[in-house]
């Protein structure tokens, strides 16, 4: 008795096996990660014992590593719960970690240039900047988002401070004017060419990304959480040991203190603070002390202020204060600890994403073209690269205005229904412009497009057919009706939509509905443009509604061949039949009807294309290629079409010779069969879910040729070339087998609730061996 | 104490789950590379079909060849 088989792998366990190597794999990366940021402090502390303005910035590389640190922990976990897109991130990582290592260099390289405090100026602005620069003109993923965050964070805690520290009183009008010089400075001293000192031009802003702008400022959220939040920023500045400065900046708006001058600040800053409930202790006594001080004494009664002027400067200075930590505990709701700075950041990055994706919009719009008829391929391919950058900006956008959501939540629980109605409002266009897109495309006249398609259909396809044009009207009327249309009695002369009836499902049909599509698409494209211009940040959904009409117009073109193939052949059947008999050949007029009957000349097309196909050199790529056409008739035939039988005769035939000649290429096909059937079967359940009869009947069509084609042609060449191709292949197909797991996995998931779609995943893997 | 802490997770979940919704609207990267995959699938089934008519174009010639 021989040893039970051991039990394959289920599919969860096999994506589970992938997720753990996915996981030992990202380990080394993110060890990397943490190395660099290690690295980076190293650079920080040598930063710092050189020079004062770096011990400024240590604590700034410091936040920002522990940013860093926290921003790829959280990509790790975004993107293994995202599932998948491996390669992308490791790809994020290294470049995640080369940046981070690249700019830590370029810290303690610089620190060392710290030669007077006009270089640190120069320095701290350049870099600054640059990092800004270098971040906001990279396309935004997670890692930049937080990347950008690191920045303003950096920008913000430390490099204001410090310019405010050496002395530049209004740093952001400083930096326009004065950096370049310094700049230049810097570059003079390292001995690099200096740039040019011309001012830079600036461009002119688009009246549609500027229109973006303010309706993204101008939401209720946005302002929810902007509300108080520059004082509180302020006040967030007031720690315990400034809070005496604070006072003091305050004092000395007053008339008293200008009147009298430091030597009163000096005596009351104290009181003050404790008359605000900052302090406890005696530091009102102490100031009734300072007061009776002979010097302030002299100077109170030398500028003529009394006690009664002090005592209300103090208490005005006080209120002050109160004032706004009152506005800060009321805006910091249930989070005493909220971070301004991440709400900022917030803020800041919604806004900046949204304007971006206006600007992406903008150039999409000038890449795709007025009307739908003067669309082109390289239009779609040249917008479908900008919509994907889009995408990414919209999503970044999406994301931030949830944060702030959920922080408004967080902060005011009682106020849930109001923070998500103001949610749903700065999202109103992304809700908004899906349905504008599906009223558009709703909206057009179906029945008079229909119309007018079956008089195109007619028209373009059946009355100038030759076959067609040389029968009787009855034998016409015979043909139509094999197509799906069935004359009706005494209704003649009229619109063809009037003279027929239609078989629902029929190929005249599916011809109708292609061309109906088409047309309706054509004029949605219009209405749906004319949109987009009032929001360009939403041409991703133009983008969409370009590559439907794309399909839509090659869906057309596909349905016209099949209509004129079978025009043809219906026709030609009749005329065939006909000719027989009068030629009175020795074949009986049943055997002439049963010998060129409609299977038969199809089988004869399909066969001398298979030939033709064959009578090329087969590679790799292109018995892919046939294994994944192959792969959606499978998909066809399991979503409900019952034509087309021989395409399982195929498969098997295929098979069977394959396994008898070579049994290991077999082996191979099967993996690259996988991969292949991965592609399409998410292709095949998304156009089934997303997509009119007359472009799902598409699959079937293509599977019957890419079967016949795969049979022919690996009969007919299937040695030792192709051997060696499939062989040096192995790796690649291998990981793709691993990914097709993933791939299915996902899909069960994403359908598990679809008794339907499992099924025919299920189907569809059972039918590979991968069940 | 302990049920404060359980309510707020769970409002903290239920947060969660209402904002990761907003993710799925609008234009995905996904489903802008899909609906590529789709239309070059389509241009090229519909490149195919070409091929076919010219088989069949032999096909009727052969045929009419055949019975003259």
């Amino acid at each position: 008795m021989g040893e039970a088989p051991t039990p394959k792998p289920t599919l969860r366990e096999q994506a589970s096996a992938m997720w753990k190597k996915a996981g030992e794999a990202v380990t080394p990366h993110l060890a990397k990660a943490k190395d660099v940021g290690k690295q980076v402090v190293d650079y920080g502390i040598k930063a710092a014992e050189e020079g004062s303005v770096a011990t400024l910035i240590n604590p700034g590389v410091r936040e920002g590593i522990a940013l860093g640190e926290k921003a790829f922990n959280q990509m790790d976990e975004s993107l293994t719960a995202f599932g998948g897109a491996g390669d992308r991130f490791f790809d994020r990582v290294d470049q995640a970690g080369n940046y981070v290592d690249y700019k830590a260099r370029q810290a303690g390289d610089s620190a060392r240039s710290f030669l007077d405090v006009s270089v640190a100026k120069a320095w701290v602005a350049e870099r600054a900047h640059a990092l800004v620069d270098h971040v906001l003109t990279k396309p935004v993923d997670t890692v930049n988002r937080e990347a950008v965050a690191v920045v303003d964070t950096f920008y913000t805690d430390k490099v204001l401070p410090v310019l405010d520290f050496v002395g530049v009183e209004d740093p952001v009008e400083w930096a326009k004017t004065e950096a370049k010089a310094a700049i230049a400075k810097i570059k003079e001293r390292l001995g690099k060419k200096s740039e040019s000192t011309e001012p830079a031009v600036e461009e002119p802003v688009d009246p549609r990304v500027a229109r973006v702008k303010e309706r993204t400022e101008g939401m209720d959220l946005i302002k929810d959480v902007t509300e108080g939040m520059e004082v509180a920023v302020r006040f967030d500045q007031l720690k315990s040991d400034n809070r005496d400065e604070i006072v003091q900046k305050l004092l000395g708006e007053t008339e008293v203190a200008k009147k009298v001058g430091p030597v009163l600040v000096d005596s009351i800053t104290g009181a003050i603070l404790e008359l605000a409930n900052f302090d406890g202790g005696s530091r009102i006594e102490k100031a009734k002390e300072a007061l009776k001080d002979q010097a302030v004494v002299d100077a109170l009664a030398k500028n003529g202020v009394n006690a009664a002027d002090v005592v209300f400067t103090m208490l005005e200075v006080a209120d002050r204060m109160s004032q706004m930590r009152k506005v800060v505990k009321e805006s910091r709701g249930k989070l005493p600890n909220t971070s301004w700075d991440h709400e900022r950041r917030l803020t800041e990055s919604g806004e900046r994403n949204q304007e971006e994706a206006a600007r992406l919009g903008i150039k999409i719009l000038e890449v795709l073209p007025l009307t739908a008829e003067d669309l082109q391929r390289e239009d779609v391919n040249q917008a479908r690269a900008t919509a994907l950058a889009l995408a990414r900006k919209n999503r970044g956008f999406i994301i931030s205005m949830s944060n702030i959501a959920r922080s408004l939540e967080e902060r005011f629980p009682e106020k849930v229904d109001k923070v998500r109605e103001s949610w749903r409002d700065s999202l109103a266009d992304f809700f908004a412009i899906d349905k504008v897109a599906e009223d558009v495309t709703n909206q057009v006249d179906a029945s008079k497009i229909m119309r007018k398609a079956e008089g195109d259909l007619y028209k373009a396809l059946i009355k100038d057919n030759g076959f067609f044009a040389s029968l009787t009207k009855a034998e016409q009327d015979q043909v139509t009706a094999q197509l799906g249309a069935t004359r009706k009695e005494g209704i003649n002369g009229r619109n063809v939509y009037e003279r027929y009836d239609k078989a629902e499902g029929s190929l005249y049909d599916e011809t109708a509905s292609a061309f109906a599509e088409y047309g309706k698409l054509l004029a949605a494209y219009e209405a749906l443009r004319e949109h987009v211009e009032d929001h360009p940040e939403a041409a991703g959904q133009l983008v969409v509604l370009a590559e439907r009409v794309t399909q839509a117009k090659y869906a057309l073109k596909l349905a016209r061949n099949k209509m004129k193939a079978e025009i043809t052949v219906l026709s030609k059947q009749i005329l065939d039949k006909k000719e027989v008999v009068g030629l009175e050949a020795s074949h009986t007029a049943q055997e002439a009807t049963g010998r060129k009957d409609r299977q038969e000349y199809y089988t004869r097309i399909l066969e001398r294309y298979a030939d033709r196909i064959a009578n090329e050199a087969p590679n790799v790529k292109k018995i892919k290629k046939f294994l994944a056409v192959g792969g959606s008739a499978a998909i066809a035939l399991l979503i409900g079409h019952e034509s087309m039988p021989f395409v399982q005769d195929q498969l098997n035939q295929m098979g069977t010779e394959i396994a008898a000649q070579a049994p290991e290429v077999l082996e191979i096909i099967k993996q690259m069969g996988a991969a292949a059937v991965r592609e399409v079967t998410e292709a095949a359940k998304f156009l089934w879910d997303n997509y009119p009869m007359s472009i799902k009947g598409t699959g079937l069509v293509i599977g019957g040729l890419g079967i016949t084609q795969l049979g022919a042609a690996l009969r007919e060449r299937l040695g030792i070339s192709l051997k060696k191709q499939a062989e040096e292949n192995k790796k690649e197909t291998e990981a793709e087998t691993t990914d097709v797991v993933a791939a299915l996995q996902k899909m069960l998931d994403t359908y598990a609730g679809d008794e339907k779609g499992r099924e025919v995943i299920e189907e569809a893997l059972a039918k590979l061996g991968k069940s | 104490m302990q049920d404060d802490q359980q309510t707020q997770n769970m409002n903290s979940q239920t947060t969660d789950d209402f904002y990761s919704d907003a993710e799925t609207i609008g234009v995905t990267e996904e489903k802008l590379k899909m609906m590529a995959a789709v239309t070059e699938a389509q241009i090229e089934a519909a490149e195919n079909t070409d091929q076919l008519l010219q088989e069949m174009d032999a096909v009727v010639k052969e045929a009419q060849a055949d019975n003259q």
